[in-house]
């Protein structure tokens, strides 16, 4: 199980993205989806990807 | 999008969240927790017994954990076996002079570096989760501290990476293979793995709102956008077949690889997105 430094680390590294740009006034009829996904830390291409219809930020494009 | 004879339509609000062991999202989806709208991206293939509970829908990329030196550091032609990286990345080596020959006035201590998150937690590789103790952090592993030339550095990270920095730095061979793109794409390379997306196979509460939810979502994770995403990251798609040949021999296949990872796919015309029917 993760120590309680590990879950301080995992509490911070949860994502909680910015919700995808949607015309919502124009589309009323819509609902908004949360499909929550766990990404294991080795996946560096992972890390910071909102695997939604954007990208978080914090993590640039690779060199 | 049309689902289950109806129609739907969802902006997608979603949440990420990065655990340090597969282990721990593998016996969330398949445990008591297991959620229709809920799915883990993996960096291994699934056993038998995991495959009982759990459904790849999609086999998305490949990656490796790498050991990098300064180009011309004596063990880029030595090479290393798994267990002295791995000895190296936990501090049970310490020394280069215990795995190679070193020349004179070559700095004999190793400078462990290790990629970091930006809240400074050290990413577990080389299935080490307790780096030596006097392992640096460092957000790029280590890379551009052994480009400049520095004997002393082992960079611990990712092929992603890596692979973007040539032959400034060297990616040393493991048991006899060396990381690149050919042997990671193929798993062919000791500490490559793929990456893929799972489900749970009887998740609870599984209506057909919130199955269209997640086909929604799978549709996308599979589709041109989502690649083109993944591609900016520098992350090797499975989708884009072999890399192209090089010095080192070429995987002999085409798409798909001879090793990719089955995907299982609903019947034409299914209700079923993740999990049975119910």
């Amino acid at each position: 199980m993760p120590t309680r430094r590990t879950c301080i680390a995992l509490a911070a590294a949860i994502v909680v993205p910015a919700m995808a740009a949607s015309p919502a006034a124009s589309a009323p009829s819509a609902d908004y989806a949360v499909v929550q996904s766990y990404i294991p830390a080795r996946i560096d291409p992972m890390i910071g990807f909102i695997p939604s219809h954007g990208m978080n930020p914090r993590v640039g494009p690779r060199a | 999008m049309r689902y289950g004879g109806k129609t739907f339509r969802f902006f997608y609000q979603n949440t990420a969240a990065v655990w340090p062991r597969t282990g721990l999202i593998l016996s969330t989806l398949s445990g008591k927790y297991a959620s229709t709208t809920a799915g883990g991206f993996v960096d291994r293939r699934l056993t038998a017994r995991q495959l009982k509970r759990l459904s790849v829908r999609a086999d998305l990329g490949r990656d490796a954990d790498v050991l990098v030196v300064a180009s011309d550091h004596p063990v880029c032609n030595a090479g290393l076996t798994a267990s002295q990286a791995r000895r190296i990345a936990r501090g049970g080596i310490e020394r280069w002079s215990q795995v190679v020959g070193l020349p004179a006035g070559a700095p004999d201590a190793i400078a462990l570096r290790v990629e970091k998150t930006s809240s400074g937690w050290k990413i577990p590789r080389w299935g080490v989760r307790k780096y030596a103790k006097g392992a640096r952090g460092a957000a790029d592993g280590g890379l551009a501290q052994a480009a400049r030339g520095d004997q002393a550095v082992a960079a611990i990270t990712s092929w992603t990476r890596a692979r973007g920095y040539g032959r400034s730095v060297c990616r040393v061979p493991i048991d006899g293979v060396a990381p690149t793109d050919a042997t990671v794409f193929a798993l062919s390379y000791p500490a490559a793995f793929p990456i893929s997306y799972v489900v749970p196979r009887s998740p609870s509460g599984a209506s057909r709102y919130s199955r269209a939810m997640m086909k929604g979502f799978l549709d996308w994770l599979r589709g041109a956008d989502a690649a083109k995403q993944f591609r900016a990251r520098g992350m090797m798609l499975v989708a884009d077949g072999p890399p192209a040949p090089t010095s080192e021999p070429a995987p002999e296949d085409d798409v798909p690889p001879a090793d990719a990872i089955p995907v299982e796919e609903p019947p034409p015309g299914a209700l079923e997105v993740a999990g049975p029917e119910g």
